[in-house]
């Protein structure tokens, strides 16, 4: 009834109205918050070391503790100045509670003294980067022969990536060519056709450098990627299979500048560049801020009103996290902050093309599908329990971008059903294990 | 006397009879559009909007009419906001028919009465997606918007 022509909820991928001011404005730096919360475990069974205790005095870049232990530990540093106030399990974005440290500031933001990788003295530049923070996959990394660093915005309300590369271009290409350098491993940047400015920027940026090349490609891909070639390492590892997929890795531009950063100018992962887009928010805009900030200290910094704040995400509207509340962290690898005013309709007054219906074989699931999957026999497997037909037709294969649920027009929950899925053939630690925003190195 | 317009609007007209209805109102109330999309999100940041109409005197619903009923985005909103017990409230309504005005009228007078307000009057606009909105219905819906302040004035609570 919603439209001229009543039969199906239409919907398209149109960025929104702020789309093209946010790309074209300079990012901003936030100021360092009052206080943060570190978390020290990506998920509640994880192992972690912790350096401090209640009433220590820290600085900014201090080492607080680690994510794992031994040798695959990845630092956490403190990201403002100020003095430890708890210790103790705090809430996270992605699982309910896990290890943390909060840090009240005292506003001086001291840092400590950086130091880079030749005075560091640290022989090799994988130890240093893990040592700095920087959140990789650096168990496998020097098996990587292909680096795939993805510049294409899956999420269409955020630009974070566009607008680093035409800030930070420079910074970018380098430290592809530092994580590239001690393998001597190729790269390769993924550009949507449309990100044409881009595509200039790093053109003239790789004309120098032989070893890494430009790829225009037709449609974006989803963050999520990465953890699928993760799986499949792990599934072909327990049945002792090896296929080139080994040796290819996917990473973010963000991650880059920080090797940069650290490898020059020993500054360690502290700082988090975001796209905070919504109706909540009165500038959208991308902005550099410290790690662990409190999502309503971004929120309230972005202008906008936490009163009427009502559904806020870490990550985009398609993909990201939906928050139970505003005082938990930002954590490293999250692309953006998604918050919105919204209202809860009455059941009953929404009109029928509102509620979910039973599924027509439209197929539009099958076309948006970026893994070539087919959605709605997943789902109706999933529904009817038949776990093991759909994993048997790629339940697993799934990037859970929640695509063929945004173009459903019977608004089936066809995500969901396939989380279920998952989550019922895997018990519970299925999703924990498809966590894009896992920062422990693999 | 502050007041307060709250409506949705999908192809515009309603946008029209609201701006009628400010017009009528002086000029002087702040204006909320509920510009949501199917999921109940708001598209764009609009700096007025607030849950809370407790600073309010004087409050116009206004929306269009959807299965012979209040666009749910409106009954949500109404539903869902705060400090409107005691207020005085009026509505209005664009929608393609003359016929569905009553059902309207009673869907809308019942659910303000549920949150204990009083409706002071209620304007329908007969539109057909477009065509039938004259200048003459603005004109009617912008003395409608001043015959209500005139009655607030004077103290006569108009029933239905």
């Amino acid at each position: 009834m919603d439209g001229l022509i009543p039969t199906f909820r239409r919907r398209e991928r149109i960025p929104p109205i702020e789309h093209e001011q946010m790309l074209n404005s300079p990012s901003t730096v936030m100021p360092p918050p009052v206080r943060v919360i570190l978390p020290l475990q990506d998920t509640p069974e994880d192992p972690y070391e912790i350096f401090v205790a209640v009433g220590d005095p820290v600085k900014t870049g201090q080492e607080i503790g680690t994510i794992g232990k031994g040798d695959s530990a990845l630092s956490v540093h403190a990201t403002v100045s100020g003095e430890v106030v708890e210790v103790g399990e705090m809430f996270h974005p992605l699982v309910q509670h896990v290890a943390s440290v909060k840090i009240e500031s005292d506003g001086r933001d001291e840092h400590v003294a950086p130091v880079n990788y030749k005075d560091s003295g640290i022989s090799d530049p994988f130890a240093f980067l893990r040592k700095m923070g920087v959140p990789m996959g650096f168990q496998r990394i020097h098996a990587i022969k292909t680096f795939f660093v993805n510049i294409t915005e899956f999420e269409f309300c955020f630009n974070s990536r566009e607008r680093l590369i035409l800030e930070r271009g420079e910074r970018v290409v380098e430290g592809l060519r530092l994580l590239a350098a001690p393998t001597g491993a190729k790269a390769v940047f993924l550009v949507e056709k449309r990100q044409k400015n881009v595509y200039e920027v790093l053109k003239s940026f790789c004309s120098v450098t032989s070893n890494v090349d430009v790829r225009l490609v037709s449609k974006p891909y989803p963050d999520t990627l990465r953890e699928l070639i993760r799986q499949k390492v792990i599934t072909d590892q327990e049945n002792g299979v090896q296929s080139p997929v080994h040796q290819t890795m996917v990473i973010n531009p963000d991650l880059l500048v920080a090797i940069h950063d650290a490898y020059y100018h020993g500054q360690p992962f502290i700082n988090e560049f975001l796209s905070i887009v919504g109706s909540a928010v009165r500038t959208p805009q991308n902005v550099w801020i410290r790690t662990g900030t409190l999502l309503s200290d971004v929120i309230r910094y972005a202008g906008g009103n936490i009163e009427n704040t009502r559904r806020v995400t870490i990550g985009g509207a398609l993909m990201g996290r939906p928050q139970f509340s505003l005082e938990v962290p930002v954590i490293r690898k999250a692309r953006g902050i998604y918050a919105a005013i919204a209202l809860t309709f009455q059941e009953e007054r929404k009109s029928r093309f509102y509620r979910r219906g039973p599924c027509v074989r439209c197929g539009k699931c099958v076309d948006v599908c970026p893994a070539g999957l087919v959605p709605n026999e997943l789902a109706d497997l999933v529904e009817h329990r038949c776990f093991e037909e759909a994993k048997n037709q790629g339940l697993f294969s799934c990037l859970e971008c929640g695509l063929c649920y945004y173009v459903c027009p019977s608004i089936v929950p066809l995500v969901e059903l396939i989380k279920l899925g998952k989550l019922k053939l895997k018990g519970r630690n299925s999703l924990l294990v498809f966590n894009s925003y896992r920062t422990h190195s693999y | 006397m502050k007041a307060i317009i709250i409506y949705c609007s999908k192809t515009g007209n309603t946008r029209k009879v609201a701006n009628a209805i400010q017009s009528g109102l002086g000029g002087r109330a702040d204006v909320i559009r509920l510009d949501l999309n199917n999921d109940g999100l708001l598209r764009q940041f609009c700096p007025d909007f607030k849950f809370d109409l407790a600073d309010y005197e004087l409050i116009f619903f206004g929306g269009w009419t959807m299965v012979m009923k209040m666009h749910p985005f409106l009954t949500a909103y109404i539903q869902r906001c705060e400090n409107i017990k005691g207020k005085k409230v009026a509505g209005f309504a664009t929608g393609g028919a003359i016929f569905s005005k009553q059902h309207a009228v009673d869907d809308f007078t019942a659910l303000v009465e549920s949150r204990g307000a009083r409706v002071l009057d209620f304007h329908y606009v007969t539109t057909l997606l477009g065509p039938l909105l004259t200048e003459r219905k603005l004109v009617q819906a912008k003395q409608f918007a001043q015959g209500i302040v005139k009655r607030y004035k004077e103290g006569k609570i108009y029933n239905l």
